[in-house]
């Protein structure tokens, strides 16, 4: 059974439809890629299955369980995951308050408990910093726990995005544009990264991105959406060699194929 | 309740819902161009009955020339508040901007009660306006008739204004987007602050026949008809000045009706907008003529 | 760690003996000053936690305080005093015979005034930015407006008089303090940390497994609950209370407090609340009448505001971020300020600067 299956999922604004008709599938360990020019829709496609939008018509599963109609922070607690195309830190906060934020959902104690500081929420607390301390050990980010995350370099940031939703423990793992901004060698690196937390989290990974080296290094298959359809879809190689993508992807957005 | 008396309470109801509207449109104007709530709207209809007692009762300045002054005092007044107030915080959080305004409120109210006392003024009223006709046993103010009139002349002025000139056009440029407004060679400034002037204009039309109407001014007089019209703006769907209009009809005659059929409700008339208010953000948030805005995520 | 605890029970006992003193030595205006002070302390702390650290800008503090002050009021005024000052409507039943003690009845209006926070968020807590300012707004107005038109119970524009004058120094400054270590634990758990990634991006928090409705409405019920809780002091120090007085302009000052203090510091709102408070007492006089020594200039009523609303603006427009901005004041940061550094290097040798570096 696919981890991920969203069948014929519809999503209009007004009169203007988003995404149509798309099926997609994804399996347990995959890292998938969902590709296409500006305003194809990609974004949207994620939108809908972190639940910030309800799509129009269609269905979206997710371990065999619906979860199109959910609140956001349910999706999040049945493990889905995501970061977003223009960073959303909390950028007041700290490096480790960013991580900690996202071990709330789990939490036992309630707020009198917290207030009071009694010893599950004491315990609960101890955990979580151990916890998040360790995840930023991973992340190359223990040094700057104390710093604000708006004061990170820029790639940095991208790095405790990606983090701070692993924090929530996720099954599947949503990454809007991962390696936007980035030079080929930073690219590289989060290639290995990305390849790196999949093994040790154990994850499924969707992520959209104009990067086609990164695309076509990680990914095991591609989506390719056009004006919200889906035109294609297979491994790196067949997608590479489809006329209609070619046509109707690169052709249009021929900076893709460049970069 | 007759039939006589049922018009007298709906024409009554049309001229409040005319003031409603006329102030109304400030707000939706402001908010359109920069997604704000201008605090300070209620207070500079305010002013502008101030403006027209002086004139009127101390200068002993014919009404007919004090009206047309007062129009252009009260814009700039609209448009020194944009300046001192707005202007300089134009990429702060909203909160700051938010508080900035609530502050000029104050501003304005406490100036006026150290300038001109806090004990209400009779408004001067010209018999023109005042006289009373008889239709039928119904006998109505002339000002009755008038207010809606002069509302509808100024808004198909306004209409005209902002669809057919070069102003309007570049008016709704900056409600789309600041940026590419300026990239077009739009003063976003300059027309920020002509739509201060617009809108303050409007609230000094609706300040001169609110007092008309009701000839009694004092300085916390434009709290509540500012957070009714506030109101106004949003029940017709915020931005939208046709939907100012409508909302502002539907709060002023809506108003008037309840008191009228409900009269153990009397007391709770100003709390009336506020449920309105409410039920509208709820059940459809965008207003009656609003579109959707999207929050881009 | 140790010297900080050290440095808390020193402090403690010092405002103790303050209070001590104040109570039996100083007049009875400078005492209620001080009341004040510590009565708009908690007000601008139970705020800042709504709009400072939740970031929901809520206008409704002054309806908060009025549920609070009417629910302490008429659960502490004596029986006999009720049925003498509802003379117009007689006040009903089983209200005229109820009478709890003071800290009981303030704690009642506490409870009652987060019961209606709760059910006033539940729907206003779904509009974000100036919708929800106009609708708290708007709230804090309708409340007013019931007050004054519920005769039976509240007097209706007559207000309540009579009440008994049960606010002290102990008790205003108690609850200061409790109210503070209470917000404080709040902000730095688990839960506070939500409230401000709410703050700092709603869509964010809400992708991480915030449950929003959930902690927006934690934060607005604490705050309401602190702020009915502040309002039944103001009620029972001025020993009269009507709808009038809970207007705007008492959420505006309460506004003024924390932002001037920082909004998203409780060390800024306190120190604040002090400030604005002294403010509003010292410059009484450009109301009233100013001296010269040689002349004197007739005040006039609306100067006071006229400042504060300066005030207001001249913060925002040119320090945003208030006396303290987010940050708070604590003992390690007064022990390595450069001032306290230089006196304890005269006084005692290097020892306490040793110390300060644990």
């Amino acid at each position: 059974m696919a981890l991920l299956d969203m069948s014929q999922v519809t999503m209009r604004f007004g009169g203007l439809t988003a995404v149509k008709d798309l099926n997609l599938e994804l399996n347990s360990g995959e890292i998938i890629g969902l590709i296409g020019p500006n305003g194809a829709g990609k974004t949207t496609v994620f939108n809908m299955i972190t639940g910030v939008y309800k799509p129009t018509i269609g269905t979206i599963r997710f371990n065999g369980k619906e979860i199109s109609g959910m609140r956001p922070d349910m999706i999040t607690q049945q493990g889905i995951a995501r970061t977003f195309q223009n960073i959303r830190l909390f950028k007041e906060l700290t490096v480790l308050e960013n991580v900690l934020i996202a071990n709330h959902l789990n939490i036992a104690s309630n707020f009198m408990e917290a207030i009071l500081k009694l010893p599950r929420y004491r315990r609960e607390e101890a955990a979580m910093r151990e916890k998040s301390l360790k995840l930023l050990d991973r992340v190359g980010l223990l040094e700057h726990q104390n710093d604000k995350a708006s004061s990170l370099p820029y790639g940095l940031q991208r790095r405790l995005e990606i983090a701070r939703a692993l924090a929530t423990e996720p099954k599947l793992l949503l990454l809007d544009e991962p390696a936007a901004g980035m030079n080929p060698k930073e690219a590289a690196d989060l290639t290995v990264f990305i390849k790196e937390i999949r093994e040790e989290f154990d994850l499924t990974i969707l992520l959209i991105e104009h990067h086609m080296d990164v695309v076509m290094t990680i990914c095991d298959r591609l989506y390719v959406l056009v004006y919200g359809t889906m035109i294609a879809s297979g491994e790196p190689a067949e997608i590479q060699s489809n006329q209609q993508v070619i046509e109707a992807y690169l052709g249009v957005d021929e900076d893709a194929e460049n970069q | 309740m007759t039939f006589d008396l049922f018009l007298q309470h709906l024409s009554n109801g049309i001229s409040l819902g005319s003031l409603y509207a006329l102030i109304a449109i400030g707000y939706t104007m402001v908010y359109g161009i920069l997604r704000l709530i201008n605090f300070a709207h209620g207070d500079i209809f305010m002013m502008a009955t101030y403006f027209a007692f002086f004139g009127i009762v101390t200068f002993g300045i014919p009404w007919y020339i004090t009206f047309p002054v007062i129009l252009v005092l009260t814009a700039l007044l609209g448009m020194t508040v944009e300046a001192t107030a707005y202007r300089p915080l134009r990429d702060a959080p909203k909160i700051s901007i938010l508080i900035s305004a609530i502050g000029a409120s104050f501003l304005l109210e406490n100036l006026a009660i150290v300038l001109f006392g806090g004990v209400p003024k009779p408004f001067p009223t010209p018999d023109v306006f005042t006289d009373v006709v008889k239709i039928g046993t119904v006998s109505i103010q002339k000002l009755t008739f008038y207010i809606p009139v002069v509302t509808v002349i100024f808004l198909i002025g306004l209409t005209y204004l902002i669809n057919k000139t070069k102003v309007g056009m570049a008016m709704r440029a900056v409600s789309k987007d600041h940026e590419t407004a300026r990239v077009m060679g739009i003063n976003v400034n300059q027309i920020i602050s002509l739509t201060f002037g617009i809108g303050s204009t409007l609230a000094a039309v609706g300040g001169i026949m609110w007092g008309l109407k009701f000839p009694q001014i004092s300085p916390l007089m434009g709290v509540i008809p500012g957070m009714k019209c506030f109101i106004a703006a949003v029940i017709g769907g915020i931005g939208n000045i046709k939907g100012a209009v409508i909302g502002g009809f539907i709060l002023g005659v809506g108003e008037i009706l309840l008191v009228a059929f409900l009269p153990d409700l009397t007391g709770y008339r100003d709390a009336f907008a506020f449920v309105l208010l409410i039920l509208i953000l709820l059940y459809k948030p965008t207003g009656i003529m609003g579109e959707q805005i999207a929050e881009k995520v | 760690m140790r010297r900080n605890t050290i440095l808390t029970a020193i402090a403690l006992l010092l405002l103790i003996g303050f209070l001590a003193f104040a109570d039996n030595f100083f007049d009875l205006y400078l005492v209620r000053i001080l009341n004040l002070c510590a009565i708009y302390a908690i007000l601008g702390l139970s705020m800042n936690l709504i709009n400072g650290f939740t970031g929901l800008f809520s206008l409704g503090h002054a309806g908060f305080m009025a549920v609070g002050a009417y629910v302490t009021a008429l659960l502490t005024i004596p029986p006999d005093v009720k049925k003498q000052i509802f003379y117009m409507t007689p006040i009903m039943s089983p209200l005229d015979v109820m009478n709890l003690p003071f800290p009981l009845a303030l704690l009642v209006g506490g409870l009652l005034t987060a019961f209606v926070a709760y059910l006033i968020g539940a729907p206003a807590l779904k509009l974000k930015g100036d919708y929800l300012a106009i609708a708290t707004l708007g709230f804090g107005e309708i409340i007013r407006v019931i007050f004054t038109n519920t005769q039976s119970i509240t007097n209706g524009a007559l207000g309540l008089k009579g009440i008994p004058n049960t606010t002290n120094l102990w008790w205003s400054f108690g609850t200061a303090l409790f109210t503070l270590v209470v917000i404080a634990s709040l902000i730095r758990s688990s839960y506070g940390r939500a409230l401000m990634a709410i703050r700092e991006d709603e869509v964010a928090a809400e992708s991480m497994g915030i449950h929003l409705a959930k902690h927006k409405n934690l934060s607005f019920i604490i705050g309401a609950f602190f702020a009915g809780i502040g309002g039944g002091l103001l009620g029972n120090l001025l020993g009269t209370i009507d709808p009038k007085m809970f207007t705007f302009t008492l959420t505006f000052n309460i506004l003024l407090i924390i932002v001037l203090g920082g909004m998203g510091s409780l060390s800024g709102s306190v120190i604040s609340a002090f400030v604005v408070t002294i403010a509003n007492e010292w410059l009484r006089f450009l109301d009233e009448q100013i001296n010269l020594g040689f002349m004197v200039i007739q005040g006039k009523v609306g100067t006071r505001m006229v400042v504060f609303s300066v005030l207001l603006m001249v913060v925002v427009l040119f320090y945003r971020n208030g006396l303290m901005g987010n940050r708070e004041l604590t003992w390690d940061q007064l022990c390595n300020s450069k001032i306290w550094r230089g006196l304890s290097a005269r006084k005692r040798g290097t020892a306490i600067a040793e110390g300060g570096e644990k």
